[in-house]
């Protein structure tokens, strides 16, 4: 009863409607003791993030256990990951992160098996690039000559081709792509806004209701 | 993948030239461009290097820091992003430590402590610099803007104790290190949109300045903001991460992956070309059918 109580509706609208307003608020008017209240929040917020990082880990583990009981496809994986997580753990948590064990593990480990399964994607961007290149029409025409121009533009082979290139490239991203970057950008920030107030006074679905 | 004789038998015509090379085993494909790369990697043929405008103006801005004055190093970088642009982290971090500036590391992703150990371990002269004095170095901090946002006004109850576990208070790099203005500056490295965290909650609200290095995947964000005058330079990519070693004089690894680069590029820009031949004529073809 209790539980359910707390996970009311009305219950989360307020302590977000609080939380939200008074930060704002704090953007545009300066009190002293909402100040105080709102570096506390952000303060908080940090607080919950890495709880909730832990708290992902848990539920990753939650999930390996689940997954092996029912004997379900690669949950030998799902244990290696556990494993290995928990050693990374336990060399960052007791030997810091400047010790040898979890440097070694990071920099011969972690590193080399990153850089490697990126490496093999690049086949899969080739093959992909060369679908999304093609010109099926007017769109997909300007979509390929600005994304070849940008290529040559980044390329330092662009420049030997010929010098016109970082030219070309540059306006392109000086002219048309500023000026249409920052239309979408004030209209992100303005979407953005009137989403934040919808979920501030409670009109958009929460994670309590889920 | 589609034999060739059998794309022809299944259309019931005769094999074009486009079917023939649709249906190509794409591993030679793959394989064309390992040879290529690897070419590169192991001859240097040299290519001029372009150094841009906004790179000079990152020099520009390094430039600006008085000696002692202490500035935000945010690595974010991951494994995968290091390899583009560790090597720019690298020389802006020996850069700024040689001229007396005073670096905070920290970072929003997981990655980027230990790739932070990992440059300026390979920074020559790192051993003429006193961590906790002339650098210090905090670690994770999950939560991406609002980490950049708490930092605002209240850098010590954020950053608590850095990764020697020794709180703000007793680092003497900190003891005037309370809020966001007290930094010179804010410098981001990384692979995603970190940099506008903190143009959104340093640079606009209280005027504390930054630039950054990213990959050229984040481009076009990085252009705009340069043009907002809210980013005083950044650094693009690989060739970006060669331009500044050279402006400043340090040993670059980067010439021949830029020319691997390059010539994957111009592959790529090849093989887009010829599939767009084939498809045009084929296109046509049809038409003329068609009628």
């Amino acid at each position: 009863m209790a539980l359910a109580t707390l996970r009311s509706r009305e219950i989360v609208v307020i302590i977000l409607a609080f939380c939200g307003l008074a930060v704002l608020a704090d953007y545009f008017v300066r009190i002293p003791v909402l100040r105080t209240a709102v570096d506390e929040l952000k303060v908080w917020a940090v607080l919950i993030a890495a709880f909730a990082t832990g708290v992902g880990f848990f539920g990753y583990a939650r999930r390996t256990i689940i997954k092996t009981r029912a004997r379900e496809p690669g949950w030998p994986v799902l244990i290696y990951g556990v494993i290995l997580a928990i050693v990374m753990s336990y060399f960052g948590i007791f030997y810091g992160v400047e010790g040898t064990g979890y440097s070694w593990l990071f920099n011969y480990v972690l590193q080399s098996v990153r850089t490697a399964t990126v490496a093999l994607g690049t086949p899969f961007i080739f093959s992909a690039a060369l679908r999304a290149f093609r010109a099926r029409n007017l769109d997909a025409v300007l979509f390929l000559i600005a994304g070849v121009l940008l290529m040559l533009y980044n390329a330092p082979i662009g420049e030997v081709i010929w010098s016109g290139f970082p030219v070309v490239g540059q306006w392109i991203l000086d002219v048309p792509q500023t000026s249409v970057n920052r239309a979408l950008m004030i209209l992100t920030g303005l979407g953005l806004a009137a989403y934040g107030i919808r979920y501030i006074v409670g009109f958009e679905e929460m994670a309590a209701e889920r | 993948m589609v034999d060739a004789k059998e794309a022809g038998q299944k259309t019931g015509r005769t094999k074009t030239l486009a079917d023939r090379v649709h249906s190509m085993d794409r591993r030679y494909m793959w394989w064309f461009l390992t040879i290529l790369v690897a070419t590169m990697l192991v001859i240097d043929i040299s290519i001029p290097l372009k150094i841009g405008d906004e790179t000079k103006e990152f020099v520009t801005f390094m430039d600006s820091f008085k000696r002692g004055s202490v500035i935000l190093f945010s690595n974010d970088n991951t494994v995968t992003v290091n390899n583009v642009i560790g090597e720019a982290c690298t020389a802006t971090m020996r850069y700024l430590l040689e001229r007396g500036v005073k670096i905070v590391f920290m970072s929003l992703r997981q990655d980027g402590v230990s790739l932070t150990l990992a440059s300026l371990r390979s920074i020559p002269t790192v051993d003429r610099f006193k961590y906790g004095v002339d650098y210090v170095q905090f670690g994770y901090y999950a939560g991406d803007t609002r980490v950049v946002a708490a930092l605002q006004r209240d850098v010590w109850g954020t950053l608590g104790a850095d990764v020697r576990g020794t709180a703000c208070k007793d680092i003497p790099l900190m003891q005037n290190i309370k809020q966001c203005t007290d930094f010179a500056a804010w410098i981001e490295s990384g692979g995603g949109s970190q940099f506008t965290f903190y143009i959104n909650n340093w640079s606009v609200p209280y005027n504390v300045p930054g630039a950054c290095i990213q990959t050229a995947a984040n481009l076009p964000d990085m252009t705009t903001w340069y043009r907002n005058r809210l980013l005083n330079g950044f650094v693009s990519d690989q060739t970006g991460s060669a331009a500044l070693s050279r402006v400043l004089g340090y040993p670059s690894g980067l010439g021949r992956i830029l020319n691997a680069q390059s010539a994957a590029h111009v592959l790529l820009i090849a093989l887009i070309l010829v599939g767009n031949l084939l498809y045009v004529q084929e296109k046509l073809r049809n038409q003329r059918r068609e009628k």
